[in-house]
């Protein structure tokens, strides 16, 4: 095992680091960032070019720009946070960036879940390999990281696979025996849970759900996860129903996951962003006309502030409608942030005043590097969990790619006599 | 699915038009046996000019590094591809100038500008202490949330009695 199988192993996603401080970040704004910056940089460039070991030396200066410039313009604000989903905005970053966090939380952000699943009887009217699938979609809450990657599946052992039993008989029904045979009608339908399970109730149906998964804790297990047993995320959700006499004896083994591998490991229900709307008045829009717009938008984005007009008998060019009061109206954009690009303010309406050139004095666009984030969790990890660790792994992919250009030293050259 | 050993044989045997048709799921993210993560082609017509072939990456790093290498004033030529959906490479094109950079450099420190970046986006996140020693610690406490790692809790309790 050399380098190689060290960047195999799984990403390990640290709690507590030492700051590679490489800017200065404001809370850390004390002498030693100058020191502490300077010293990684030494070591990078020497295992690049020793020729150029002059320009280098002059260059940190010039380097440390970007470093710099990202305390400066970036800027990040929880604007709404709960169990389920965290709202924020991060802005003065590229889209790109944007771009590759969501992505990570997506589908690289590891979750557990069951994968191999191994029937003992499954006598239910759900074939086999159904049921299976259905298992495997099951959120569960455990914590990946206290499990290794499961590499191979003959491997299987208690750092890296879960096992859950789920073991069903649905009660025999005992019917008299002269009960007539009837047609299922409508009232048949709507299942109830009490009567369900009641045995020998009207029913008869017995639904498996989550609450029927059992933990069966292996090896050491139960030790390391003792504050935190395993267990689906919820306990409501519907497996699959018996009828009586039918009975359901599995065990279901789960591993660590990506959701590039599988969408049943993707931690989020879903990641987004979009990017703060922002709506420009490129003319001025008063009067009359401010009164119609605020009344076009359904989001309520614009509102009416007074200006102190010319006089009313003035000809100012535009409907100022009110005719006594001298004060006009100038509708503002207010609140961009609610508005969601519908257009309605800028739809061109015919045989309505002010109804067809709304589109010259309102022009809807995005602000570049603004981006509002929304992570809605599938249950597995709290949403903020799901966001440091997409951070996290996007930190030691660029460590991965740092160690393995190190590595493919031998290519590297001194820069090309022309150059341009 | 997880990648088979030994396993190869006899899951293409049980299952043939599995191997026909996509590959397994692992090859996107899993790097082959006798692959490295970066390849590196010096361009043999262009000066200053290379070829970074990603292993087993996608538009997520592929984008952002080209983005950040364009930032860079020494860099002349900066674009990224994938070439195919079911080939999983990314491949990054890079020029620079030659006056004091090379393209691994230059990469390189796109890389490390990114990783900064990620630093503070993620110091944002975080319960931030400068040490009495001088050291500066950060513990990634997820704010408001339901499942602290214990880990985490501890340290952050650590932390507090040492500072």
């Amino acid at each position: 095992p050399g380098p190689r199988a060290a960047l195999r192993r799984t990403t390990a996603m640290v709690d507590v680091y030492d700051v590679r401080e490489f800017g200065v970040h404001e809370s850390f704004a004390a002498p030693s960032p100058g020191q502490e910056a300077a010293a990684p940089r030494e070591t990078t460039r020497e295992t690049t070019t020793q020729a150029a070991s002059s320009s280098e030396a002059a260059a940190p200066g010039a380097q440390r720009r970007y470093a710099d410039v990202i305390s400066s313009k970036l800027r990040i604000e929880v604007t709404a946070s709960t169990d389920e989903e965290v709202e924020f905005e991060l802005v003065g970053v590229d889209v790109s960036l944007a771009n590759a966090l969501r992505r990570i939380m997506i589908a690289e952000v590891p979750t557990m879940a069951i994968e191999s699943v191994y029937i003992e009887e499954n006598t239910g009217v759900m074939h086999d390999e159904v049921l299976a699938h259905r298992l495997g979609l099951i959120p569960l809450r455990v914590d990946p990281n206290e499990f290794e990657e499961l590499v191979d599946p003959d491997d299987a052992t208690d750092v890296n696979t879960i096992v859950f039993g789920l073991e069903v008989r649905a009660p025999v029904n005992e019917l008299p025996a002269d009960a007539p045979r009837r047609k299922l009608d409508a009232t048949d339908a709507v299942p109830d849970d009490e009567a369900d399970r009641r045995p020998g109730g009207p029913k008869h149906t017995t639904r498996i759900t989550t609450a029927d998964l059992k933990w069966l804790p292996q090896g050491d297990q139960e030790a390391f996860l003792k504050d935190e047993p395993a267990r689906p995320v919820h306990d409501d959700i519907s497996i699959t129903k018996l009828r009586p006499g039918q009975a359901v004896s599995l065990e279901a083994h789960g591993r660590k996951g990506i959701g590039k591998d599988h969408a049943k490991f993707s931690p989020v229900a879903t990641a987004s962003y979009r990017m703060l709307p922002r709506v420009d008045l490129v003319q001025d829009v008063v009067g009359d006309r401010a009164v119609a717009l605020k009344q076009r938008c359904p989001l309520d984005v614009f509102d009416l502030e007074d200006l102190v007009g010319p006089p009313a008998s003035d000809n100012s060019g535009d409907d100022s409608g009110d005719g006594s009061g001298g004060v006009v109206q100038r509708a503002v954009a207010r609140r961009p942030r609610d508005c969601t690009m519908c257009r309605e303010c800028i739809r061109v309406i015919d045989d309505v005043p002010f109804g067809d050139d709304m589109g010259d004095y309102v022009k809807l666009r995005r602000e570049a590097n603004h981006f509002l984030f929304k992570v809605e969790t599938a249950g597995q990890l709290a949403p903020l969990r799901i966001l440091h660790d997409a951070l996290a792994i996007l930190k030691a992919k660029c460590d991965k790619w740092q160690t393995e250009l190190e590595l493919s030293g031998g290519a590297i050259t001194e820069p090309d006599a022309t150059a341009l | 699915s997880v990648r088979p050993q030994h396993r190869d044989e006899a899951a293409e045997q049980s299952d043939p038009s599995a191997a026909m048709n996509a590959p397994e799921r692992h090859k996107a993210y899993l790097l082959e046996d006798d692959e490295q993560r970066v390849e590196y082609s010096k361009d043999q017509k262009i000066p200053n000019a290379g070829l970074f072939k990603l292993n087993k990456e996608d538009h997520t790093i592929g984008n952002l590094l080209r983005m950040q290498l364009l930032r860079d004033e020494t860099v002349k030529f900066a674009g990224y591809q994938c070439p195919h959906p079911l080939e999983h490479h990314t491949l990054v094109k890079v020029q620079t100038t030659g006056k004091s950079t090379t393209p691994i450099a230059a990469l390189k420190l796109a890389i490390e500008d990114v990783r900064a970046e990620f630093e503070h986006i993620s110091l944002e996140f975080s319960v931030r202490r400068r040490l009495p020693s001088g050291r500066a610690v950060c513990v990634c406490v997820p704010l408001t949330c339901s499942y602290v790692s214990k880990n985490a809790q501890e340290k952050v309790r650590e932390l507090n009695e040492e500072a």
